[in-house]
């Protein structure tokens, strides 16, 4: 993994910015969402302190990887009437990537945010550290790793986010949630909210960096004054909306659809840590009453880097938003129809014969290990 | 080239020209040239019709109209002869010689060809009291048979357009939109969601440009009103989708029609094509400044593609399938623009609101329901085909008086309405009126009109069963609950009509039921348990049949039921021995015959061939053993 520090303050960032500037905010899904300095909640931040300030954002683009020069050409391309509109790019992304957004977008103002160190990779509490620093650094190589904190002490950098200057004060609207009165951001996501204030709704198809798609039916939620169960995830908060989470006809539907998914997929092989299996423990499932469907598809290893096991896959569909939307490439999508509904890599290919660009945007999405790196350490190394 | 009509007083005149030049001929004969009677050979007789009437000299003082269908499709190829109204059935090209020289030279009925009651002998030769038509209240349907589809002119003698005149000279799109409100027109699709509330929906909703479609996608197996009313008044839709538009503010539209229906496609491009030439479509409609344009859309028909968010997606050119719409189609739809969506009978039923007011409307039907509905009512009943109804008749008076009663004599076990998805009505709840809600109270809906009748021949397990597996093929396979839990269904429904079902299924497919019905993402997967729950509901004695006793009482489950041959009845004449595909049966011209219950696959055919009626289905009860040793035949004397 690639770490990087932030260069900038945000005074200095408004600096190389002009107020009728139509702002593009850019930042990677990867190393630099690790080093807390990207991704979509950084970059959602980021957009509300420059609103704040009276800047146009006109868009914000999630990246797998930038330093894919194929795959910035590609979100470009994908996107052509938005980016044709806007006159500046803010890079949350390591200086390679910020190389090639600069390539790409050669006529408009692309502003860098960080310097890049070195490499690194997570610690046992899943913070990124610094192992492989670079010369310039001045720092010796660190099994161990360095603290970000530290290094950025030492060179001069930051190793927090913009917010750390100057908090956002987004506009709040209050909602009541099992009985009891919050207060979360006006027009956020429902289950980004709820999540965030600590309840624990199960989600398999949701991803943040996502379009919500509404698949798995397991987010269903109780809106006073809306008829049925709705899907917190494709539902935006509203001032004063009440919401119960849980209940005894809730959890049965809840236990009910996990079973269903359990019947889908050979969950027993699953690896303990994928989020499928998170969910089946916490909802005391030991079997699914339902027939498991034998799927008996060869598995895919024709990637270089990962493989993909339609055997336990869930169509959740992850995968296929992650490389249409992170990616760009849309190689993933899915065949056929109702129940004999499968995914499949370009008309039904190998994957290692399509023009997968292996930035490892589906894999990371996957919620079962359907998709699964080949090599364990391969994205914490690098 | 033709007129543009470029205010209501041209189109006031035109009409009143086409009247004064039809009046010359005095016999209009209508040949039905809808799908069904085409499958029976209207077409031929039509090419005998035209050449006899040429022959009789009569050309000029008879008028042939090819019409669309009318609605007795099982009783074609249909001929009405107005002004008498004299309906004939059945007619083969032989037929034609007496029709002109009777009918049309001489004023007399072809009796072999006028309708017989079944019950009672008598020979009834007008259409309109035909009991099949007498009880029928039409609106939408009542000027297929009079006029040729695809002809304007046909439709702007009966009066067509006028209502496009009134509402674009006479109202205001607010006006129009409370009129349709006033009127409680509710969507003839299936939901039946206020067709007034989504106008005004779509017009208030933030976005330009606004959209009107009409839905007619159809899926349903052996529905059939919606391509009856594109195909044979065609224009009733369009003047509807074009008031819809005015009054909503749209300047674009789309006419959705499934793969399977290309001549509602055809007759519809070609009303389309006549009402621009007529000014009546298109920029600056009737001298108006009102323009609008139409496109015809053709899908291909997978089941699911007839729901809103999945026909919209359709029509951007992408995979139609349903989408979470947490924000309603009809302020989000095509490509996020407000966008209303209607049935093909919704929208036939705006013109005759606007011209004949919301009140006259809301005089037909229930106070929750009002106007007509058609329903396609087929299966196991005497008349079958397209009846439209007023709201609130009750099913019974659809069944029995419109459609005849049960075939055959047979009893009757229940009828299904709104499809697919619908759910079973028994005997019991046969007073129920055709309402939305009340349908909706009894397990069932009004969907787009489906009726299907059973018998007790029909097996009410098997029935869920069939729905569920037809349902299997077209859930689109989005959504957990759908996609798995018909998947379940089908496997325990199947395994429990081949009497391998086990006593805790009934929780289980409950479980499904509940989680299918309320997590479903669209309305398919919700519905798609009303056959199951009300087949459980009504008839429990036939579940716990099949898996206790492993009886099927109507004997319709193969698994379930045993071929056996009475001895008392077999008269050895070795039919069904040498009709046998795999030689089970035992016998010869001397003695009794018996099946080998081991060896016999239970093809039926036995069953079939018997003139005797020796050869009987029995289902739950021991088998009698095969005679022993072999038994003499005691032939009957004749
Ligand atoms: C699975 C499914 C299939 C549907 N098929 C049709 C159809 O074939 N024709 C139709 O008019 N509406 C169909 N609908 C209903 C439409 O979604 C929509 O509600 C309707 O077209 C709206 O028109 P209305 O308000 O005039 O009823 C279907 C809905 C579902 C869920
Ligand atoms: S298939 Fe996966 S690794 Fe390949 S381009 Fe798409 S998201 Fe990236
Ligand atoms: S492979 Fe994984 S991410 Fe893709 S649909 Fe299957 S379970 Fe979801
Ligand atoms: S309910 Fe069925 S048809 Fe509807 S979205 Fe879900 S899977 Fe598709
Ligand atoms: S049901 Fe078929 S296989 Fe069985 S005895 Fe009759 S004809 Fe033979
Ligand atoms: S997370 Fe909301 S439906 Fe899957
Ligand atoms: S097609 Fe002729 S009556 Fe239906």
């Amino acid at each position: 993994m690639i770490i990087s520090l932030r260069s900038l303050s945000y005074e200095e960032l408004k600096q190389n910015l002009d107020k009728d500037d139509k702002i593009i905010i850019w930042s990677c899904n990867l190393c630099i969402k690790y080093c807390g300095l990207g991704g979509i909640e950084k970059a959602n931040i980021l957009e509300d302190m420059l609103k704040e300030d009276g800047y146009s954002i006109i868009g914000k683009e999630i990246i797998s990887e930038s330093c894919l020069l194929n795959l910035v050409r590609r979100h470009k391309m994908n996107k052509e009437d938005i980016f044709r509109k806007a006159t500046a790019i803010i890079v949350l992304a390591c200086e390679s990537g910020y190389e090639c957004v600069k390539a790409v977008f050669n006529d408009k103002k692309v502003i860098k945010t960080v310097r890049t160190v070195g490499v690194g990779g997570l610690s046992s509490f899943g913070k990124a550290v610094l192992t492989a620093p670079f010369e310039w650094t001045g720092l010796n190589f660190n099994a161990n790793g360095y603290q970000l904190r530290r290094v950025a002490e030492k060179l001069g950098l930051y190793s927090d986010f913009f917010d750390a200057e100057k908090k956002p004060k987004s506009k709040m609207v209050n909602i009541i949630v099992n009985g009891r009165q919050y207060k979360v951001k006006e027009g956020s996501n429902l289950l980004e909210a709820l999540l965030s204030l600590g309840f624990k709704i199960p989600h398999l198809c949701y991803q943040p960096e996502l379009s919500p798609a509404g698949r798995c039916r397991l987010c269903l939620v109780k809106i006073k004054g809306k008829k049925g169960l709705l899907p917190a995830c494709c539902t935006q908060v509203e001032d004063g909306m009440e919401v119960i989470t849980e209940d005894d006809e809730i959890n049965h539907l809840r236990r009910l659809i996990l079973e269903m998914i359990m019947a889908e997929c050979d969950w027993k092989i699953l690896p303990r840590r994928s989020e499928l299996q998170y969910w089946i423990r916490k909802y005391h499932i030991n079997e699914s009453r339902f027939e498991l469907s034998k799927k008996t598809e060869p598995i895919d290893e024709s990637s270089e880097v990962f493989i993909r096991n339609p055997n336990i896959c869930i169509l959740c569909g992850r995968c296929i938003r992650a490389c249409a939307e992170l990616s760009g490439q849309r190689i993933l999508d899915f065949a056929y129809r109702g129940s004999k509904t499968r995914v499949v890599a370009e008309l039904n290919k190998p994957i290692g014969q399509t023009d997968c660009a292996v930035c490892m945007a589906c894999v990371d999405s996957c919620p079962t290990g359907a998709l699964a790196p080949k090599l364990i350490y391969q994205k914490t190394l690098c | 080239m033709v007129k543009r009509i470029n205010s209501p007083e041209d189109l006031e005149k035109l009409r009143n020209e086409i009247i004064a030049k039809s009046k010359a001929e005095k016999h209009v004969v209508s040949v039905c040239m809808g799908t069904g009677c085409i499958a029976l050979g209207a077409d031929v007789m039509m090419d005998a019709l035209e050449k006899e009437v040429e022959k009789h000299g009569l050309k000029g003082k008879v008028e042939i109209k090819k019409v669309g269908c009318v609605g007795f499709c099982e009783q074609g190829p249909i001929i009405i002869i107005y002004p008498e109204e004299i309906c004939y059935l059945k007619v083969k090209p032989e037929d034609v010689p007496d029709i002109v020289s009777k009918t049309l030279v001489e004023g007399k009925i072809v009796e072999r060809l006028v309708y017989t009651d079944p019950n009672t002998g008598e020979k009834i030769p007008k259409l309109g009291e035909i009991p099949f038509y007498k009880h029928q209240h039409r609106l939408l349907l009542a000027n297929n048979g009079r006029i040729d589809p695809r002809s304007i002119e046909d439709y702007i003698a009966v009066g067509g357009y006028k209502a496009l005149a009134k509402a674009l000279f006479e109202m205001k799109p607010e006006e129009i939109i409370e009129e349709i409100k006033a009127s409680n027109l509710r969507g003839r699709g299936g939901a039946g969601f206020p067709t007034g509330i989504k106008w005004e929906t779509t017009r208030n909703a933030p976005g330009e440009p606004k959209y009107v479609i009409v839905n007619c996608d159809e899926g349903d197996p052996g529905a059939f009103m919606d391509r009856a009313l594109m195909e044979g008044n065609p224009h009733s839709v369009l003047e509807g989708l074009i008031i819809g538009a005015y009054a909503i503010g749209a300047h674009e539209g789309f006419v959705y029609v499934r793969e399977e229906y290309p001549m509602a496609a055809e007759n519809i491009s070609l009303a389309i094509k006549q009402a621009e030439e007529y000014g009546l479509l298109g920029e600056n409609i009737m001298g108006s400044n009102f323009s609008f344009k139409v496109t015809v859309h053709r899908g291909a028909g997978a089941f699911v593609s007839g729901e809103s968010s999945a026909l919209m997606t359709a029509i951007e050119g992408k995979v139609g399938e349903p989408r979470p719409k947490y924000i309603h189609t009809a302020v989000q739809g095509i490509w996020n623009k407000p966008s209303c969506l209607n049935n093909v009978k919704t929208w036939a039923c705006v013109p005759l609101i606007i011209l004949r007011g919301a009140e006259w409307f809301r005089s037909i039907g229930t106070k929750g329901s009002s106007g007509t509905m058609i329903f396609s009512l087929v299966g196991k009943v005497n008349n079958t085909g397209l009846v439209e109804v007023p709201m609130g008749i009750t099913l019974r008076d659809i069944i029995f008086k419109i459609g005849g009663g049960i075939r055959g004599g047979k009893k009757f076990k229940a009828v299904q309405t709104g499809g697919p998805s619908g759910g079973f009505i028994p005997e019991e709840l046969l007073d129920t009126p055709v309402d939305f809600d009340e349908l909706r109270k009894v397990g069932s809906m009004m969907g787009s009109g489906g009726m299907v009748v059973m018998d007790e021949d029909t097996c009410m397990v098997d029935a869920a069963r069939y729905f569920v597996d037809f349902l299997l093929e077209e859930s689109c396979g989005k959504c957990v609950p759908c996609r798995e839990g018909l998947k379940e269904l089908s496997r325990i429904l199947n395994n429990i009509c081949r009497g391998e079902g086990k006593e805790e299924d009934i929780q289980l497919i409950e479980d499904i039921c509940e989680t299918m019905s309320e997590a479903s993402l669209c309305a398919l997967g919700r519905t798609a348990v009303n056959p199951v729950l009300t087949s459980l509901k009504y008839f429990r004695e036939e579940w716990d049949e099949h898996i206790k006793d492993k009886k099927c009482r109507a004997k319709v489950c193969k698994a379930l039921i045993n071929y056996y041959i009475d001895p008392e009845l077999c008269q050895a004449c070795t039919l069904c021995l040498r009709e046998c595909p795999v030689g089970a049966i035992h016998g010869d011209k001397e003695h009794v015959h018996w099946i080998d219950q081991d060896k016999c696959i239970k093809c039926g055919t036995c069953y079939e061939v018997c003139r005797f009626g020796a050869v009987k289905k029995i289902s739950g009860e021991p088998i009698p053993p095969p005679p022993k040793g072999m038994k003499p035949i005691r032939k009957r004397r004749e």
